[in-house]
């Protein structure tokens, strides 16, 4: 797989990703591990955990540490690089 | 040691006479305790040191969370790293690595796909003795609960491992520290046109230097003072090395933010030559048969 492809993937991983745990507005801090992408949200109950564990991208999702915790098959590095992208970009346009 | 905070029954944040804080877990601790209370040692089961990366509400809610027998394993793991690479494995490393351990564990049980890991080539490659380490871990871990985890599973094993031995608040350091040795490696191999092979005793005293230089620049501590006639002499000999290694301090300089002295840049100098010396020419240059 080429980096552009996998870029691309993960591109579209954290879109359906992010718009699964609530979307942009409900992620108060995002940081990663080796094996996981670590969300603190703002409201639990907006994840839509089945189709987070869903995607294909995801081996596994679990509550854990006051974190909602998203391991992924591959791409963890990209992914976040692009979730963080996104966040941004959806806190600009509402408080910028 | 006084309590500084109740987080629940079984577990406090203390401090100590030095004002050092501790997570402690013990059966009752946090029971009818409250701050500024003299701390029931005899009740201790385990002390925890909070950092930057795992900071005392962090490691509580972690040890009320995470079985305390993966816990365990976990110190066992710890104990046979700083045996084999010695006590600069810092007990930081306990809460991130049980974390971990504890997670792969979750992830074997459910049957959980394999996860491909970023940097597993560079981690193979590039810190051999932390992935063999790691692999020894896999075998404690096997024998003590009858899992095999994923061969993968040496690669964020031993990246922890590094990172304890760096000190660096939390994994992305260690991230950046390992693309940068690979585009060092990558650039000379450019240069040179040469094969470089990562198992070879230069590319390993090489990659070590570099390690060393991270943890003085982390630390703050700079090289200084070795004789001009020396940075004049390597000039002389070697002014291509030179010129590269003052290549190599501008990429430092530039991804971390570094000013890289000139002693800096004599050893690595040094290390370039070495390499240059060994390395066999790249195949794919057309330069050799």
């Amino acid at each position: 797989m080429t980096d552009g492809a996998v870029r691309g993937g993960a591109a579209s991983t954290a879109a359906s990703l992010l718009a699964a745990v609530g979307g942009g507005e409900n992620v108060q801090a995002l940081t990663h591990c080796w094996a996981r992408l670590r969300f603190v949200l703002k409201d639990r109950a907006a994840v839509d955990h089945a189709t987070v564990t869903a995607l294909p991208e995801v081996a596994i999702a679990v509550d854990q540490q006051g974190q909602y915790q998203v391991a992924l098959r591959a791409g963890l590095l990209e992914t976040y690089d692009e979730l963080i992208t996104l966040i941004n970009e959806h806190q600009e346009d509402h408080h910028g | 040691m006084k309590v500084v905070k109740v987080f629940n029954n079984n577990v406090v944040l203390g401090m100590d006479e030095r004002g050092c804080e501790r997570v402690l877990l013990g059966r009752g601790l946090g029971f009818q305790a409250t701050p500024g209370d003299e701390v029931d040692a005899d009740r201790i089961e385990r002390r925890f040191v909070p950092s930057s990366a795992a900071n005392a509400d962090r490691i509580a809610a972690f040890i009320d969370e995470i079985p305390l027998a993966d816990i365990e394993l976990t110190e066992r793991v710890v104990d046979l790293a700083r045996e084999r690479l010695g006590a600069n494995v810092t007990e930081h490393v306990l809460v991130p690595l049980a974390d971990h351990i504890s997670f792969a564990l979750r992830r074997a049980a459910q049957g959980a796909e394999e996860i491909e890991y970023p940097l597993r080539w560079e981690v193979q490659h590039l810190y051999p003795a932390e992935v063999a380490v790691a692999g020894e871990a896999l075998d404690l871990i096997e024998r003590e609960r009858g899992v095999r985890l994923a061969t993968v599973e040496t690669v964020p094993l031993a990246l922890h491992l590094v990172n304890a031995q760096l000190g660096a608040p939390d994994l992305s350091t260690t991230v950046q520290m390992t693309k940068v040795l690979r585009r060092i490696l990558a650039h000379i191999s450019g240069e040179y046109g040469l094969q470089i092979d990562e198992g070879s005793v230069e590319v390993a005293r090489f990659v070590t230097h570099l390690r060393y230089l991270f943890l003085r620049e982390q630390r703050g501590h700079k090289l200084s003072g070795t004789a001009d006639a020396l940075h004049e002499a390597l000039r002389g000999a070697r002014p291509r090395e030179y010129v590269t290694a003052g290549r190599i301090g501008t990429l430092l300089g530039e991804e971390f933010d570094w000013s890289i002295t000139t002693d800096e840049l004599l050893y690595l100098a040094l290390h370039v030559s070495r390499l240059v010396d060994v390395g066999a020419p790249r195949r794919d240059d057309g330069s050799v048969p």
